[in-house]
Order: C-alpha cells, then structure tokens, then sequence
C-alpha cells in the first residue's frame, strides 16, 4: 500500500500536472494487490494478472499472470510475470467493486479545471 | 537509476534471461542487456522461438538490438519450469517447414476471403493483418 | 444531470472538445473505437488522452465475412459486458454524448 502512495505523491510533486486520475486507478485497484486485472491487446491477445506497477507510459506489469488462451500462445507458459508496453493495450479490465467511482470523477473534474487553468 | 516504487520499469529486469514478444508475433529469448526509455532493447544470446501447435524450435540469433515500439510484452523466463513445458522441441528444418505449411494455408485461406469479397466489389487491404 | 456543486469548478460553458466530454461525467455514453468496436458505458474518468474509465460497458465487436457459397456477406456482432474498463485513448474514433430522448 504505502508502495502506492508514495507513487502518487512523488509524480504529483515532480510534474503537477499529466498524472491524473491514472493515480486513482493505482488508488483503486494496485492497492488491492490479490484482485485481477485482464489486459486485451492487439490482436486479441489477452492477459490476465495482478497489477503489479504502472509508469507515466502507462506501461505496465503484472504479476501471477495467466494467458486466457494457452493454446494459441504456447510461449507465455514459461512466463509469471511480465511487462506490457503501453502502446499495444486497448483495454484494461479492472475489478469493479475495488473502483471508486465518485473519487474518479471528482480527479477528472478537477483536472480538467486544471488544464482550462493554464 | 532513480525511480520512484510503483513506477513500471524494466530497470530490475536487466541482465535475466527474458522472452520478448514483438508486434509481428515473432518471440525472441535472451538476456536484457540495457534498455532506455523507449523501451527499446539490447538481447544478448538470443534465440528466436517458432510455436506450431504442441511444438516448437529454436534459431539462434546472436545480438539483437530491438526498437522499443515494435515490443509488445517482455516476461521473465521462469527457469524452474522452463523444461517442464508441455510442448515438445524440434529441430529448426521441422519447425521452418511446419511454420511454412501453417503459413500456406492461413495464406489460401486469405486468398479466399479476398476473392470472395473481390467478387462483391470490394477490395480488402491486405493491411487488415498489420497491425 | 448537472451535478457540480464542487466550488473547484468553473461554469459550465462548452469551449472545446473535452468540455462536451466533461459534461457527460457520470451517464451513460457511446464510444466508437478503431477496428470495428463500440463500447456503452458509464463515464467516470478521461483525461486529454481520451483514455477513459467506464462502467458497466457492454462491448460490441462487428465482423464482416462473405460465405464462400453464397456470397451473401454476414455481419456477426459480438456482444458481452464488462463491469469496469480502462480504455486507451489512441484506440479512440468518437465519444457521443448520452442520449436525451431516453428517461
């Protein structure tokens, strides 16, 4: 937990801005390190795992994780854990219930007033 | 390298032995020499891996240096588990023949597609697989 | 709908594109993506990147194929439903704002 926070403080000082309500999605789900996430991405390549980290690329590792269709990727079996750049996900599948989505919307409002700001 | 915790970074990954899976769909496995923050990669020892069905080979490749956008995912190679697959390794001439004959018909299959929709007026971009 | 009592923010006055985004926070929106996807979900978060965070969504994929018998093209339609969704704004065609005739 205390992992995740300091993440958020940290890349708030340094920049202000750009790190968002990204922060609130570590917020909701990394904290929870035993829930899931399934990442789909291009070509339909689909993996399931736990959030381990996320960077300003959204790139991002998972740990535990499972390939949703072992047959078609052979090659994942050997690998537990992985880093997925940022640039080939199309979707993040989070646990809903670990969302909260008041705290979501209240980030986004108040980022968006924060670039009409500058 | 300073990093805050939380932050993905393939900083701790250097120097393991990783399998890299590229945009093409190609897997390559070697050790992380370096990276920047491209993500682009130094592979050193690598080898190229060919998945057909239940088998697979492998092609040495020597030193690769891979440009950051064409990576899809890295993952450490576990290698307690590495010789437990439950697949089964070839030579390199049976995989490449294998792959050959996988490509061929993924090829005529496209080509059927293509002729289908050609006779319906429409023109298929051979791009639809490129991405 | 309206629903910004927060002192934080500015009047609602629509100058730019995001703003029209903002204002859907919180209902039910429609997002056209790249190869052939639409999602419907509920908007709780997006950023200048358009990435969003959507709820209940429900995802439809179209595939278009010709039967090699008959020629007649068949459009098939997937649908399945996702509880809670990160999408990534590069994957972006469109955002619709919620529809007003609805409730």
């Amino acid at each position: 937990m205390k992992i995740v926070d300091g993440m958020v403080e940290g890349t708030r000082g340094r920049g202000g801005r750009r790190i968002s309500w990204v922060k609130n999605v570590k917020d909701s789900t990394g904290m929870k390190i035993s829930e899931c996430c399934e990442i789909l991405l291009e070509r339909e390549r689909c993996i399931c795992g736990t959030l381990h980290s996320v960077d300003q690329f959204l790139n991002i590792k998972l740990t535990d994780i499972n390939v949703t269709d072992p047959e078609k990727y052979p090659h994942m079996l050997s690998v537990k854990t992985c880093f997925i750049r940022g640039s080939v996900v199309r979707y993040v599948q989070l646990p809903a219930d670990e969302c909260d989505t008041q705290l979501l919307q209240d980030a986004t409002r108040k980022e968006a007033a924060q670039n009409k700001q500058r | 390298m300073n990093y805050l915790p939380g932050t993905a970074s393939l900083v701790e990954e250097i120097d393991k032995k990783l399998l890299v899976v590229l945009r093409d769909g190609r897997t390559l496995i070697g050790y992380l020499r370096t990276i920047d923050q491209f993500a682009n990669l130094v592979l050193h020892r690598t080898i190229e891996r060919i998945h057909v069905g239940k088998k697979y080979g492998d092609i040495p490749r020597g030193i690769f240096i891979v440009r950051g956008e064409n990576v899809v995912l890295l993952g450490e190679v576990d290698l307690e588990n590495e010789d437990k697959l439950p697949l089964e390794q070839v030579n390199i001439d049976t995989i490449l023949e294998l792959q050959r004959e996988q490509q061929v018909e993924r090829e005529l299959e496209q080509d059927r597609k293509k002729k289908a929709m050609a006779e319906r007026g429409i023109h298929v971009d051979q791009a639809i697989d490129d991405f | 709908m309206a629903d910004d009592q927060d002192q934080a923010i500015p009047v609602q006055t629509v100058e730019e594109p995001l703003d029209l985004v903002r204002l859907s926070l919180d209902e039910r929106i429609y997002v056209k993506m790249r190869t052939d996807r639409e999602l419907r979900g509920r908007l709780h978060a997006y950023d200048q990147h358009l990435n969003m965070i959507l709820g209940d969504v429900e995802e439809t994929v179209t595939t278009s194929e010709i039967d090699e018998e008959t020629y007649e093209e068949i459009f098939k339609t997937t649908k399945r439903t996702i509880p809670m969704l990160f999408v990534r704004g590069d994957g972006v065609i469109l955002v619709s704002p919620p529809m007003r005739t609805a409730t």
